[in-house]
């Protein structure tokens, strides 16, 4: 059996919470946190007789995110009533869209294998409130507790096109998707906190077949690692099942993190019917160019964008312009070294490699870049000047970080400055000389490499406060002469 | 002239002259309440603390200098599917019995600004789901006029308590007709405002794209006045609009010569009555020689009205109705897991009538029926709204009864649902494409068999959207030639009421 | 037209007897054979009703939080509730869905 002889075909459905202050039809704060049922009003709790009025800030990210995703904006949409039973959903319906989605046909590209994955469609919805089960397993519970503080939050749902062919491609669909969106400033788009929420459709086929395989969607995936364990895991048993000659059967399974496999939820052919129909309680959602226009003006810039201006008019590599535009604070953090006189490749070498080290090391997010702007670029200017070494400068950086005190102070404070007076650099290689006859012999015998060791000494001595280029010139001097 | 006999213009002018005080108005219209109401029984409850708080802030303020509002003291009762702050609302089912709301609604809201005095919530069919007030889980009320007729419905407690004299003005609500046909069964004013004249916000929804609130009233010039207290743009409700409000009371007198009436012969074709009809006819001709232009016309969609009608409202009202789960207030009966909390609770929760109105809409909306049945109604619909547009390029009003009889006798409609849905047919069509419309007493029929007894007669005026001002002239007009002899029969019919038998609670 | 009542009142989960649901078959039906006149009217490039047509679009309110409600007002309408939570049944075990 080989599993060459099947392929996959992945659409993916991204939720995503967005960045307003309240939620999508009541104005109850969105705020993360607080205690239960207290960000709650009688329109998010589905009182009798309350009625929605649609979120301005929400149709705009919505807008945003339709825009980075260079989707078509549909100038007349409109909401819809999904209608199901489920304890954290207020109103027996969740408001959607259905009919017409806000923007449709976007796309995202991906880079291994260069390709374009369609987005089918992003509209808005409401978030339902959150189940906490009492009990560990949701089928044994006794019963559940409810909080609708999540109740009305907005959401866009972004569908893919089933354009994905393996997990490794969902992976950098995922990445792309969530960067374009933080960005533009739509989401935090966060899992582990569950403001981004991804549900799979996976089918298998075998290679080259035209009919295509059934569908499975995959639930209760709390990871991008976990999106690609559970496709990888999804995909063995279906080829399993089939080269077994079993029936994939239609369904939504649950990826059990714990145990590393997908288990079924429900059967998908009885799958629930959810009575679309229009709201009658809003108006259509009808958008003007002017609007549209005014979302585009303020539009964040985008990691694409960013990337290729630092690499056409600040020199940088692809490499380094790909690290930077990880995350937008990394960007404004690098672009603020940069506007403040740093030298953008010196600027970038240092964050990349001495300030996200520390980041790493401590486990900080991009929020919580460790240092100011400015304290870099004195720290880098420090270095320029002479002041203090390259390996020093690391160390400074340490200080500063855990003291908060800026560069110069550290420097002073710790006597770092640099040794640049040639009387007492002279003398102290003349002791290190006398300490060391080999070593001068080896170097008077031509024995460049020698010279090294004798560097080091007097670094050693200087406690590296000494400038290595100018120490090797001088003991050449002094030995050769 | 008792104080429960007074108009609500004669009662806010009085108050704010200090010629009497609200709580004085208010007393005298709960001592009408405990005398009258129990053979009545139009209130599911009576708000005595709180409507003396009411009253003595309205009178504190007039004597503080402020200015009290166009509703100064006037006693009103609201349908018991209107939401009061701290108060019940039923929706007359079980489902929500002991509930208290927590918010009011803001049609009420605007009227307690303009000082009107909340003395209860009144009876009606359960959610607003029938024509009779029978329906309700908890009574059965009387027509005032024959207290073994029904008062009509939905909002039949507000019909009855105002035409008994219990409260000066109400509030009803109207999907299908559900004021106006209880106005014309009691012998009152019942408007219903164009869709999106009155915020929705605090009405517990039956089918959204038809229902709005609207006043009762014994006269044109009350309906109006309620009217212009509540209406106007919200921006709790995304479907009110903002067009401005017109001081509607003070332009009843405009004159009627001139005016265009279309009679669409569609409303007079169901089995009216012979009472009805001449009524009807004789108001026709009473307005004809007042100089309005009436004429025959034919808007023929109306003949699909009831069917558009009964498929559109239960598929929005199964939707509206879903968010009775026992989840997070009324009813909740706690099964095994919550599936059998849901289907326990919403089994026992709701009476037979809404049920099978949940049951009809949830077929309607359901995949594989959803063209067939609400996509289908929703395109006919346009038939029927364009249909009106195309009249209203001729007439500036139509006319017609509003019901095909007079009140019919409690336990008398039919078994079968269809049958009884047939009471909606001239009114239904009015919601359905959003217009206003107004029903106004315009005389009396003989019942048969009934040895002479009468029994009051609504006549509908239905305007263009948002030309309730015209509306309410031609109400104004027919009300002129009627006033006589409907303000005689009901003082007398009043007076009766003290003698009837108190009704009996439902089982 | 038939009606499925028993997969009508599951979907609307409304718990009815036998003979609710065979009284209720009967009413449904009565009722859509009236409905039935429908699909004999002409509807084709006709554009649906779904709601007012005025206003004509929805307005959109500004992203500005109100203040909450104190805790418990609408807590205490719950008919089961815990430590600030609503409680309720978990689900039952599979076989009834």
């Amino acid at each position: 059996m080989t599993e060459k002889a099947y392929e996959m075909t992945v659409g993916l459905e991204v939720h995503v919470e967005l960045l307003t202050r309240s939620k999508m039809f009541c104005r109850c704060s969105t705020r993360f946190g607080d205690p239960p049922n207290t960000n709650v009003c009688p329109v998010c709790l589905g009182l009798p007789g309350a009625l929605p009025v649609p979120n301005l800030e929400a149709v705009k990210l919505a807008l945003r995110a339709a825009l980075g995703l260079g989707a078509k904006i549909n100038l007349e949409s409109g909401f819809d009533r999904k209608n199901y039973f489920y304890p954290d959903l207020t109103k027996g319906y969740q408001i959607t869209q259905y009919r017409t989605p806000l923007a449709q046909d976007g796309s995202i590209e991906i880079s291994e294998p260069k390709k374009r994955i369609r987005i089918r469609r992003i509209h808005l919805e409401e978030d339902t409130g959150k189940s906490i089960h009492a009990g560990d397993d949701i089928t044994t519970a006794g019963y559940s507790l409810i909080d609708f503080n999540r109740s009305g939050v907005p959401l866009i749902e972004i569908v893919s096109e089933p354009d994905i062919a393996s997990p490794e491609e969902a992976r950098q669909y995922l990445e792309k998707l969530q960067r374009t969106l933080r960005f533009a400033g739509v989401s935090d788009v966060k899992m582990e906190e569950g403001s981004m929420r991804v549900d799979c459709n996976i089918s298998v086929r075998p290679t080259g077949s035209t009919r295509p395989g059934v569908p499975v969607e995959i639930k209760n995936l709390s990871s991008f690692r976990a999106v690609v364990k559970a496709l990888s895991y999804e995909f063995e048993r279906q080829v399993a099942a089939l080269e077994a000659g079993e029936r994939v059967v239609r369904e939504t399974r649950h990826w059990d993190e714990a145990k590393n496999v997908t288990r079924p939820m429900r059967a998908k052919e009885t799958s629930e019917d959810y009575r679309y129909f229009p709201e009658p309680d809003l108006p259509p959602l009808v958008l003007d160019e002017a609007f549209i226009r005014e979302v585009r003006d303020n539009m964040p810039r985008l990691p694409d964008e960013i990337a290729a201006y630092y690499t056409e008019k600040l020199g940088l590599t692809e490499y380094d312009a790909q690290v930077l535009t990880l995350d937008p604070n990394l960007c404004s953090f690098f672009e603020k070294c940069v506007e403040k006189g740093a030298e953008p490749k010196m600027a970038a070498n240092w964050i990349m490699g001495e300030v996200l080290g520390y980041m790493n090391r401590a486990g900080l997010t991009y929020e919580e870049i460790p240092v100011t702007p400015e304290n870099l670029v004195e720290l880098l200017e420090l270095i320029k000047a002479g002041t203090i070494s390259g390996k020093i400068a690391k160390d400074v950086l340490v200080k500063t970080i855990e003291t908060g005190k800026s560069p110069s102070v550290v420097v002073e404070e710790e006597g770092l400055r640099q040794v640049s007076d040639e009387g007492e650099l002279l003398a102290i290689i003349e002791q290190v000389i006398a300490a060391n006859p080999g070593p001068v012999q080896d170097v008077r015998n031509g024995k460049e490499k020698a010279i090294g060791f004798l560097v080091g000494q007097v670094m050693k001595a200087t406690k590296g406060r000494a400038n290595p280029a100018k120490v090797n010139i001088m003991l050449k001097e002094k030995i050769l002469s | 002239m008792e104080l429960w006999e007074l108009s609500a213009w004669e009662i806010s002018e009085k108050v704010k002259a200090k010629e009497v005080s609200a709580q004085e108005v208010l007393e005298a219209h709960l001592s009408r309440i405990a005398e009258v109401d129990p053979s009545i029984c139009s209130f599911l409850s009576v708000l005595e603390a709180e409507a003396r708080i009411a009253a003595s802030r309205v009178d504190a303020k007039i004597a503080g200098g402020e200015d009290p509002g166009i509703l100064a003291g006037v006693p009103c009762a609201l349908k018991d599917n209107l939401n009061l702050r701290g108060t019940a609302c039923t929706c007359a089912s079980k489902i929500l019995d002991g509930y208290i709301s927590p918010y009011t609604a803001t049609a009420v809201a605007r009227l307690i600004e303009q000082g009107a005095v909340i003395t209860g919530k009144t009876n009606m069919d359960e959610f607003a789901m029938g024509s009779s007030t029978e329906r309700s889980a908890f009574m059965v009320t009387r027509n005032p006029w024959d207290t073994d007729r029904a008062p009509g419905g939905s909002s039949g407690g507000s019909a009855a308590a105002v035409a008994a004299g219990l409260s000066t003005v109400a509030l009803g609500s109207d999907t299908g007709g559900s004021i106006r046909q209880p106005a014309a069964f009691t012998g009152i004013v019942g408007l219903k405002p164009t869709y999106g004249r009155v915020s929705r916000y605090g009405l517990v929804a039956f089918a959204s794209s038809l229902d709005q609130i609207g006043p009762f009233a014994r006269d044109v010039r009350d309906a109006a006045l309620v009217l212009e207290a509540m209406a106007g743009f919200d921006p709790a409700d995304a479907t009110s609009s903002d067009r401005p409000v017109v001081p509607w009371s003070k332009r009843l007198e405009r004159p009627v010569k001139g005016l265009r009436a279309g009679v669409p012969k569609e409303l007079l074709g169901f089995g009216v009555s012979e009472g009805v009809k001449s009524a009807f006819y004789s108001a026709l001709e009473r307005l004809a020689g007042m100089g309005v232009i009436v004429e025959e016309t034919s808007l023929p969609s109306l003949a699909y009205a009831l069917d558009v009608y009964y498929v559109i409202a239960p598929a929005e009202a199964s939707s509206n109705l879903s968010r009775f789960d026992g989840v997070r207030y009324g009813l909740s009966k706690r099964g095994k897991g919550y599936l059998d909390m849901y289907r326990e609770t919403r089994g026992e929760g709701f009476g037979p009538e809404v049920r099978r109105r949940i049951m009809l809409g949830t077929f309607a909306l359901s995949a594989d029926q959803y063209e067939a049945y609400y996509l289908r109604a929703a395109k006919i619909r346009t038939l029927i709204r364009r249909d009106f547009e195309r009249a209203f390029q001729s007439y500036d009003v139509l006319l017609s009864p509003t019901t095909p009889t007079v009140a019919f006798k409690i336990g008398e409609e039919s078994e079968d649902p269809m049958t009884r849905y047939m009471a909606d047919v001239m009114t239904v069509s009015i919601n359905l494409a959003g217009l206003p419309a107004v029903s106004v007493p315009c005389g009396f029929a003989e019942i048969p068999d009934g040895a002479g007894k009468e029994m009051p007669c609504g006549l509908q005026i239905i305007g263009k959207p948002f030309d309730e001002e015209t509306v309410l002239a031609a109400a104004y007009a027919v009300e002129s030639f009627v006033k006589e002899e409907l303000e005689e029969k009901s003082a007398q019919m009043r007076r009766n009421l003290l003698l009837a038998e108190e009704c009996e609670p439902v089982d | 037209m038939k009606v499925d009542v028993r997969h009508v009142a599951d979907l609307a989960k409304l718990k009815l007897t036998e003979d609710e649901l065979l009284a209720m078959e009967k009413d449904l039906e009565v009722i859509l054979a009236h409905v039935e006149r429908l699909a004999s009217v002409q509807v084709e490039g006709v554009e649906p009703t779904f709601g007012s047509r005025e206003p004509e679009k929805v307005r959109l309110e500004p992203d500005e939080p109100k203040p909450g409600a104190s805790p418990g007002c609408f807590l205490q309408l719950a008919p089961s509730a815990k430590d600030g939570y609503y409680v309720v049944p978990a689900r039952e075990s599979e076989g009834r869905e």
